[in-house]
């Protein structure tokens, strides 16, 4: 892949102390985005999503000297990424107090509310069945519809073998086929 | 699931979804990628900066936190005592309203007290006289001011002029009132005098009020006690002064004296150089052989005779008195003799005779 090069470049680049900078503005301008949709899908709100992507670089920054080349640079960006979300959600339920269906309801709510968000009725279905999956689910599912990962990438991100990724996606495409055809 | 998933052939079997466009539905704010890695950029700096500011970079004075639970306890007491309802201290009210104006008069009041800490000084009394330094200036300018106009008046002559006609009046009321009563001539001038003199009669009279005091009656008794003192002091006078010698006696003998002693000396200097007097033709050794020979058949006498009456031989007197009887004489002194014809016999008889030989005397004719 040519990401692979370019990551090959870039983790060059940032071993040597003087094109450092250079190394990570290149990173930025590769991943920033995927990145931000990544925890945005996640967290719904924009600036909470703005927050933890800022984050995530800030660690991918810090950590990125003692990266191992034994995995591809984006899938541990992504791993970064993830257990930010994750984090955080976990932080919000804990602030509000709240199950994890009532902080689904919280979501819709938020997505209901967001003024960044100009899907369809279908679009917005879709989004407010995904939140009713377990985080986890919902960070397989995202990263397999949206982001068209493979599984064995998914599974370098999420630490979980291929074949519970597979089995954790058909299950989650099923609930969201049934709500879906529920409110259809 | 035969289909390849990778493929997203796998929607195929799910119509739901299938339908749901795969569009990113979220958006952003307008420019927000464009300026996401700046932000980026500023937080991780930011985060380096918080990170490489270690706490280390912070220091303390040294045993800041041995003395820290001191400290604090210090200001909770001091918080304690600043809240005068929890402690019960009190202050007068409008205390704090007044201590400005109390503390700038206390500094006036010192700083009028202790002139040397401004510099500034003023001779003593000098703002007590200042007052009347001010009328005495004022009164010199307007003396001066009359001088102008070619009239002058005395010093406070206008501050005298009212008090001055008020006794003028006053002397004319009586002048011209014809009360019909009068005084002695010259009472007025002799009047001080004799006020003076009252005040002096009245104090000795009163007695009491100079805190000295004397026994009942005795200014009365007084004039008689000293009348008694005269007659006692003249009675008890000195034998001697009863007795006479011839006159300028004293300023004879001097000049006697002088010309048998110093005078006589100077010549015999003159003759002999060795001034050597012989004794046994002086009168004075004479006279001294025969008091030592008299001394010693006195003293003979006496050892051989020691009864009262042969005290009585020592005189010519005695000796002619002893051939009589008292009882004659006793006779003869009721008779014809008082007190002072016994100074005059003995005077009349010119005999040298001591005090106490006349009390032996007149001891031995009282006694039988």
């Amino acid at each position: 892949m040519a990401t692979q090069v370019e990551d090959a470049e870039i983790l060059s680049k940032f071993q040597d102390e003087k094109t450092r900078n250079e190394a990570f503005n290149l990173l930025l301008a590769k991943y920033q985005q995927k990145i931000y949709w990544h925890i945005r899908r996640m967290v719904i709100d924009h600036d909470d999503a703005d927050d933890l992507v800022q984050d995530v670089f800030i660690k991918v920054w810090k950590n990125l000297a003692g990266f191992r080349s034994d995995s591809q640079l984006y899938t541990w960006m992504y791993r970064i990424a993830s257990n930010e979300c994750i984090t955080f959600l976990n932080k919000k339920k804990q602030r509000n107090n709240v199950s994890i269906e009532d902080e689904a309801y919280n979501l819709a709510d938020t997505l209901a509310d967001s003024s960044y968000f100009n899907g369809d009725a279908a679009q917005k279905k879709l989004q407010n069945a995904i939140l009713t999956l377990p985080e986890k689910q919902r960070l397989v599912f995202n990263m397999k519809y949206y982001d068209d990962m493979k599984y064995e990438e998914m599974s370098d991100v999420l630490g979980t073998s291929v074949g519970a990724l597979k089995a954790s996606f058909h299950l989650a495409v099923k609930k969201i086929e049934a709500i879906l055809l529920a409110q259809d | 699931m035969a289909r390849d998933i990778e493929n997203k052939e796998w929607l195929n079997d799910y119509t739901q979804l299938k339908r749901v466009s795969t569009t990113n539905p979220f958006t952003v704010p307008i420019g927000y990628f464009e300026e996401l890695d700046e932000h980026i950029r500023s937080s991780v700096k930011l985060d380096e900066m918080k990170n490489t500011i270690s706490p280390d970079c912070f220091t303390l004075p040294q045993n800041y936190f041995n003395n820290l639970s001191d400290n604090i306890k210090s200001r909770v007491a001091i918080e304690q005592v600043l809240d005068t309802e929890n402690t019960g201290l009190t202050v007068p009210d409008n205390y704090f309203e007044e201590l400005s104006g109390n503390i700038t008069s206390r500094i006036a009041v010192d700083e009028a007290l202790n002139p040397e800490s401004t510099g500034l000084t003023v001779p003593q009394n000098y703002f007590d006289e200042l007052s009347s330094t001010i009328n005495a200036r004022i009164a010199i300018e307007d003396a001066l001011d009359a001088e102008n106009s070619g009239l002058t008046v005395t010093p406070n002559y206008f501050d005298e002029l009212s008090s001055k006609i008020q006794s003028r009046l006053t002397i004319e009321r009586f002048t011209n009132e014809d009360t019909g009563l009068s005084v002695p001539a010259n009472y007025f001038e002799e009047l001080s005098n004799n006020i003076q003199s009252r005040i002096a009669v009245d104090e000795l009279l009163n007695a009491k009020d100079t805190g000295l005091e004397v026994p009942a009656n005795y200014f009365n008794e007084l004039s008689n006690k000293i009348q008694s003192r005269l007659v006692v002091e003249q009675a008890i006078e000195k034998p001697a002064d009863t007795f006479t010698v011839p006159p300028a006696y004293f300023d004879r003998l001097n000049a006697e004296i002088l010309s048998k002693t110093v005078n006589q000396e100077e010549v015999s200097v003159k003759r002999n150089k060795g001034a050597v007097i012989r004794m046994l033709s002086t009168r004075s050794f004479k006279y001294a052989t025969a008091a030592c020979v008299i001394l010693t058949i006195g003293a003979g006498i006496l050892f051989q005779k020691q009864t009262p009456q042969s005290t009585h031989e020592r005189s010519f007197l005695h000796q002619q008195l002893a051939d009589i009887p008292v009882s004659d004489i006793q006779n003869y002194l009721k008779e014809n003799v008082d007190g002072g014809d016994t100074q005059n016999a003995i005077t009349s008889e010119n005999l040298h005779i001591s005090a106490e030989e006349l009390e032996a005397v007149l001891d031995d004719y009282t006694h039988e």
